[in-house]
């Protein structure tokens, strides 16, 4: 199948997402919020307990200031921890891809870290550092430095052994070839990886919140559920869906300016 | 003096014996091939030339000196073009030049000149991704020559190229040899390939690897594609077939 393509300046071919791959999910969402419409409006069990989505968008708009105004703490949180938690994961990835004891003592130490839950582990966190955007930002990077440290080993991993004998030839050391082959091997992965992590973000800084915080989305649902605004508790769960998505589409804008190689090839093997 | 000489070399890769007692040279200027059954151990022989493999005994020099692995006096083709996907292809051309240590506006300038005849002129800009086979394979080989050492090894430079870029690559590789003249050690499983090309071919022995025949190719140049009609070609590519089946 062809793609819309369009050429910039110097030929190279630029690639618009293909109709065939956003439409899908784009008609399958509409389609679940038109059942759950004529549900609601219905024989559902009334807006108090289950508001239609129109309902939700129209009080949620009514509502926008204060919407908008505990969204912002839970985006900066979410963007501060995510870039925390590359570089964290950056820095154990290096050590691990350096050092074969770093990566015999560090692995199955940060696998024991992944088993700790959470449901605990958040509000000792907010007893230990208080209602500020510091500890969210804390449970944000230690949900997610284990996703970030894996995706930049496997990264590292992937470099073609060919280039790497390559420049072996030339007379590069270690360090030469980790910034000429490994580092750039490893950014497709390191994508792959932020995107995981952009989702998990969200959701860990909400429960952050949840558990205690001055401010955010998290603290938001707590007080609408507690009055019992359904329709606000719901509006809030648009509201992140929004803040998760632009995230990830932006994921892709970086991507798209960083690394246009690793599109073109992507667009190569689609094509085969 | 040789180009290139290896005498007595002995390799051994987690316990298996991969070269025993290997002797070849190469002269300045000579186009020298190896052929040898896949496995054999001419990838690894080529190791030891770039200092990827460590050998357990024999010697080996380049112009007369001892091999320094800190200062590399081969350029290295590899199986697969091995070109960076993230670099432009001037950027592949110059990494050779960049690696050992000439700063990246000079190696530019150093290697334009060549595009033209390489038939990548136009096409600088582009990434790996954005070029056919037979581009990709001149791209490696510029990036291999561009190094200006003194001995080229091509390690099966045409091997993944469908037939007929192939035989073009054949050709235009001649052409260039014929102008350049190049010290080059080339790899391949192909007999014509080989015949087409060398002034003199080894053959290889099974594994563990050693010299099990030395052919002198003579054909006056340059060669055409006349050449495979020749009976004397044709008596070579036999004999020499015959050296490779055991
Ligand atoms: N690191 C290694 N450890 C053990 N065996 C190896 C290693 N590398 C290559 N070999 C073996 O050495 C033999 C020669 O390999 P190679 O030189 O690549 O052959 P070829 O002649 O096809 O280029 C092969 O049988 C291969 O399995
Ligand atoms: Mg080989």
């Amino acid at each position: 199948m062809n793609s819309p393509t369009a050429t910039d300046a110097s030929g190279r071919r630029l690639r618009l997402p293909r109709p065939g791959v956003v439409l899908p999910p784009v008609i399958l969402v509409l389609l679940l919020l038109a059942v759950w419409e004529i549900y609601a409006s219905t024989i559902g069990p009334g807006p108090d307990v289950l508001p239609s989505p129109s309902r939700v968008a129209e009080r949620g708009w009514a509502d926008r200031e204060n919407l908008m105004l505990n969204t912002w703490p839970t985006l900066r949180a979410t963007v501060i921890g995510l870039l925390l938690s590359v570089a964290v994961g950056f820095g154990f990835a290096v050590l691990v891809d350096l050092s074969g004891l770093a990566r015999r003592a560090l692995l199955p130490v940060l696998v024991v870290s992944q088993t700790l839950p959470l449901v605990a582990l958040a509000p000792l966190v907010i007893v230990w550092f208080g209602f500020g955007q510091f500890p969210k930002i804390l449970l944000i990077v230690f949900v997610n430095f284990f996703a970030t440290t894996l995706s930049f080993v496997e990264g590292f991993r992937s470099a073609d052994p060919d280039s790497v004998a390559l420049l072996r030839s030339m007379g590069a050391g270690r360090w030469r070839i980790f910034r000429t082959v490994r580092l750039p091997s490893a950014l497709p992965y390191f994508m792959a990886g932020l995107r995981i992590a952009i989702t998990y973000s969200v959701v860990s800084a909400i429960f952050a919140e949840y558990a205690g915080a001055e401010s955010g989305l998290g603290v938001y649902m707590q007080f609408a559920k507690n009055t019992f605004r359904t329709d606000l508790v719901l509006a809030a769960v648009f509201v992140t869906a929004a803040v998760t998505l632009t995230l990830f589409a932006l994921s892709f804008l970086i991507e798209r300016i960083a690394l246009p190689w690793a599109f073109l090839i992507r667009a190569g093997e689609a094509d085969r | 003096m040789s180009a290139l000489r290896i005498s007595g070399l002995d390799v051994t890769l987690g316990g298996l014996p991969v070269v025993r007692g290997l002797d070849l040279h190469a002269e300045p200027g000579e186009f020298v091939s190896i052929l040898g059954p896949s496995g054999s151990g001419k990838s690894t022989t080529f190791g030891v030339l770039t200092g990827d493999v460590q050998p357990d005994a024999g010697e080996v020099s380049i112009e007369g000196q001892a091999l320094n692995r800190k200062a590399s006096r081969v350029a290295y083709m590899p199986q697969r073009d091995a070109l960076l996907p993230w670099r432009t292809v001037l950027g592949n051309l110059t990494l050779g030049l960049e690696v050992r240590g000439t700063k990246r506006g000079p190696a530019r300038e150093k290697v334009r000149p060549w595009l033209g005849p390489f038939g990548l002129a136009g096409f600088e800009d582009r990434y790996p991704a954005q070029l056919s086979g037979g581009m990709r394979q001149r791209a490696a080989l510029l990036r291999t020559v561009a190094q200006e050492q003194p001995v080229l090894l091509l390690d099966e430079p045409f091997g993944a190229l469908d037939a007929l870029t192939r035989s073009q690559m054949q050709r235009w590789l001649e052409q260039m040899w014929e102008q350049y003249r190049w010290t080059v050690l080339l790899i391949t499983h192909d007999v014509r390939e080989a015949l087409f090309l060398s002034d003199r071919v080894y053959v290889f022995s099974p594994r563990p690897a050693r010299v099990s025949a030395e052919v002198k190719v003579d054909f006056a140049r340059p060669r055409t594609p006349d050449l495979f009609g020749d009976p004397q070609f044709a008596a070579l590519e036999a004999k020499l077939l015959d050296q490779l089946l055991g």
